[in-house]
């Protein structure tokens, strides 16, 4: 059941309909649970079995931690609760990838087994750990009520495929009565519609230049490859920003704040800005609950930078079982771990408008040429897309217009943004609730209407 | 304040609307064109302007006759020759000037080539077609453009066959066309008015909902989709059938344009439909000793290097309908296989 689907929009008018007769405090939370399991449900019933058993045992191992006094048994529970998540995602997600590696270094036969990744299983997993570790560290109070930490985690507009919501942001939410509002309401659909409009308008639109390119990259000139990676590169965020906007425009229709996923990253003038202005939930959570937990800069710089190295490239094994990932995530450390040494060299230079536009041309080439391994199907794929980037051979030439038309787009978006004071950014919440309002969500309807691909391609952040 | 609201809300739909129409007639299409055709399903407007840009972006003004090519006797040639076809003869994805027919007619410049081309035309119309037309321009010869699409057609339209009771012999052959439901032409007017609500008829047929019934593309009655066709033999046997009904009243030429994969390394492959295609109309061609050529030069072109003779930026460049390139070979083609002599004829 996707955001962009005729099915969740039934559901949700239902829901919202549901809201309108049950009133309850408590009613209204437990309706928000059973309809998250629905809308989780409708990929898969069995899966429900999954995010159901992650959310008991993330409470119960909770709520035995916060009444333990020794240490020992503290980090007991920390560690039954985190094994058994990251078990759960290591048995679905990366178990045919390890075996399959294994019996390789050791000259083994491995016949691929069938495991059908649930979806946003990732995300809820990361969740629940959040909360487990947050909990151990003394950040958050426990949550003694099931029904509001299994809504925490299935939590349906962000359940799958983020923002990856903390228990301290979330939770407390859940304290207060859920209220339609229409401020909410309106600040909702006009986010909601916004990243349909990049879902729907820009990715989608992208998505049938890229496939074929990236589909067969030898087949294509130089120029028309440089193309169709600039439109993965907008493909991408639009693709994950649109579906984080959706679901925090969802969230807000319900009453609930969900936090910023992405900020224009894409402006970045370094790979350091870049993670924090990408998948944001992501990087924060890697940062605070990875990174940090090995050490994060209080040993060395030799350590610090090897945890760096080691956060990236788990993060980039989280996004997928493939050593196409694992690279992707490990040029990226590399990246940071360089852009530590470099700011120690080019300090006076900072603010330099030069250097500004330098500095951002390098952190975009760099981000756009590693999203090659990230989308390319296997690495002789990724070879071959670098090489024909730099061949003068004559390929197919393919200047795909509508792709040409969408980036042309994006560029004004993103120079308004940076020259505008990023007022963009303060969009769904400067208008209020006036006659106005109504032109916007008319003209994303129609624009939607008009230029929306006729089949709409499912989230690429799904099957992370 | 609710009436105030109602009002907002109503002014801004109109003036979305409004906006929209004018976006889409700039931009993407022209209203719907078509009209009713007890024979053919259906057919364009004389004098109708079609704004296309599903493969490339074009502009044309059809001719009172309501085909893609000027007005019948204003070119005041030597010879006149019918191309009959489907779109890829229309070739609205391409400027007229560019289209094989003009191609051809600027080769040999004593020849105006009429070019009757309708999208979803096929083979089984192609006589009603010439027949309407001889009284109206009168062509010497008929060229018939065909593709993998004629017998896929075949395969597919609700055909009447009779046979003559005596020798069991096919002696005709009928479409059956499906006359269009009340609620298409009540809603007919708007599409013959509206760009938007036309374009939105076309996308909505495109998601192939079921919804034939209701929004048949592109007109308001609609070739019946039944198929009567079992086998080879039947395909053969209504080819057979067509090409000597065409025969017996006119001279007739067969030009066949085969489909390919374009594939890395500049490889080409004919597809198995248009293998089957073109086996099937080049030994029938042979039986009835008329002409046939079928362009190959389309997949071998692509050899060199470069783009492929189909596709358009705007859509896929390596399939669909002829692009620019693509015409300029079928239109020498075209012309060598005329092969008529210009060389002493005065251009006028």
């Amino acid at each position: 059941m996707i955001f962009t689907s005729l099915q969740f929009l039934s559901f949700f008018i239902i829901l919202i309909a549901l809201f309108a007769v049950i009133r309850g405090k408590n009613s209204r939370r437990y309706l928000l649970l059973i309809a998250s399991y629905i809308f989780y449900g409708a990929w898969s019933p069995h899966y429900l079995i999954l995010i159901s058993a992650c959310s008991v045992w993330g409470w119960w191992l909770g709520l035995l931690m916060n009444n333990s006094n020794s240490d020992g048994k503290r980090k007991f529970y920390l560690l039954l609760s985190l094994m058994l998540s990251l078990g759960m995602l290591a048995y679905y997600k990366y178990a045919n990838f390890f075996a399959a590696n294994i019996s390789a270094a050791l000259g083994l036969e491995w016949h691929q087994v069938d495991i059908l990744l649930p979806v946003g299983i990732s995300f809820f997993t990361f969740q629940t750990m959040s909360y487990t570790i947050d909990l151990y560290r003394g950040n958050i109070h426990v949550c003694r009520d099931l029904g509001k930490f299994m809504l925490f985690v299935a939590f349906f507009p962000q359940l799958v495929a983020g923002p990856i919501v903390r228990a301290s942001e979330f939770l407390p939410q859940l304290e207060k009565r859920i209220r339609l509002s229409p401020r909410n309401s309106i600040i909702g659909l006009q986010l909601f519609l916004g990243g349909a409009l990049q879902k729907i308008l820009v990715a989608d639109n992208l998505s049938t230049f890229v496939d074929s390119v990236f589909n067969e990259p030898t087949m294509f000139s130089a120029g028309t490859l440089w193309l169709a990676l600039l439109a993965y590169t907008i493909q991408i965020f639009c693709d994950f920003s649109g579906y984080s906007l959706m679901a925090i425009g969802v969230a807000k229709i319900l009453g609930f704040e969900l936090p910023v996923n992405f900020r224009m990253p894409y402006i970045s003038r370094s790979i350091t800005e870049f993670w924090r202005r990408w998948h944001i939930s992501l990087s924060f959570w890697l940062r605070d609950y990875l990174y940090i937990s090995l050490g994060g800069n209080r040993k060395g710089v030799t350590r610090t930078n090897i945890n760096l190295m080691l956060t990236m490239l788990l993060g980039g094994l989280w996004h997928g079982s493939s050593w196409n990932f694992v690279l992707w995530g490990g040029l990226h450390g590399m990246g940071l771990v360089g852009h530590k040494y470099w700011i120690k060299w080019q300090h006076p230079l900072r603010d330099d408008k030069v250097y500004s536009l330098f500095a951002w041309a390098a952190t975009f080439l760099f981000v756009m040429l590693l999203w090659i391994p990230f989308r390319a199907k296997d690495f002789s794929t990724t070879i071959a897309y670098l090489g024909g980037l730099t061949a003068l051979h004559g390929g197919v030439n393919w200047p795909h217009s509508m792709s040409i038309m969408v980036l042309s787009g994006i560029l004004v978006w993103h120079l308004l943004y940076v020259t505008r004071n990023e007022w963009l950014n303060s969009f769904p919440s400067a208008f209020p609730v006036k006659a106005i309002e109504i032109y916007p969500i008319l003209i994303s309807l129609m624009l939607i209407l008009l230029f929306a691909p006729l089949n709409t391609s499912p989230f690429i952040y799904f099957q992370f | 304040m609710k009436v105030r609201v109602f009002l907002n809300i109503f002014i801004a739909v109109l003036v979305v609307l409004l906006a929209t129409e004018i976006l889409v007639r700039t931009l993407i299409i022209s209203p719907s064109a078509a009209l009713p055709d007890p024979e053919l399903g259906w057919k364009y407007r004389p004098h109708s302007e079609i704004f296309h840009t599903v493969e490339g972006f074009s502009r044309h003004r059809l001719n009172s006759l309501g085909f893609n090519d000027e007005e019948p006797g204003t070119k005041q040639k030597q010879h006149l020759v019918l191309a009959l076809g489907d779109s890829f003869t229309e070739a609205f994805q391409v400027d007229r000037q560019d289209n094989f027919t003009s191609i051809a007619e600027m080769l040999l410049p004593c020849v105006d080539i009429f070019n009757a081309g309708r999208s979803g035309l096929t083979l089984t119309q192609y006589p009603i077609i010439a027949a309407r037309l001889k009284s109206k321009i009168h062509f010497e010869r008929v060229v018939l453009f065909l593709t993998a699409g004629d017998i896929q057609d075949i395969e597919h339209q609700n055909l009447r066959k009779t046979y003559d009771p005596k020798n069991g012999r096919l002696i005709d052959i009928n479409i059956i066309v499906k006359k269009s439901s009340w609620l298409k032409q009540a809603l007919w007017p708007i599409f013959e008015h509206s760009a938007f609500a036309t374009y939105m008829k076309n996308r909505f047929k495109a998601l192939d909902l079921k919804a034939d019934n209701f929004f048949p593309w592109p007109t308001i009655s609609v070739v019946e989709k039944n198929s009567q066709v079992k086998s080879e033999n039947d395909e053969i046997e209504i080819v057979d059938f067509i090409l000597k009904e065409m025969q017996e009243n006119y001279k007739i030429n067969i030009l066949f344009i085969p489909t390919f994969d374009y594939l890395p390394s500049h490889k080409t492959v004919e597809r198995e439909v248009s293998l089957k295609a073109r086996h099937i109309f080049k030994n029938q061609a042979d039986k009835l000793e008329i002409e046939f050529h079928s362009v190959n030069i389309l997949g071998e072109i692509f050899k060199n290097g470069g783009n492929p003779p189909v596709g358009f930026a705007n859509k896929d460049i390596l399939k669909g309908h002829l692009n620019k390139k693509g015409h300029m070979l079928v239109g020498k083609a075209l012309a060598k296989e005329l092969s008529i002599d210009c060389s002493n004829t005065a251009v006028n």
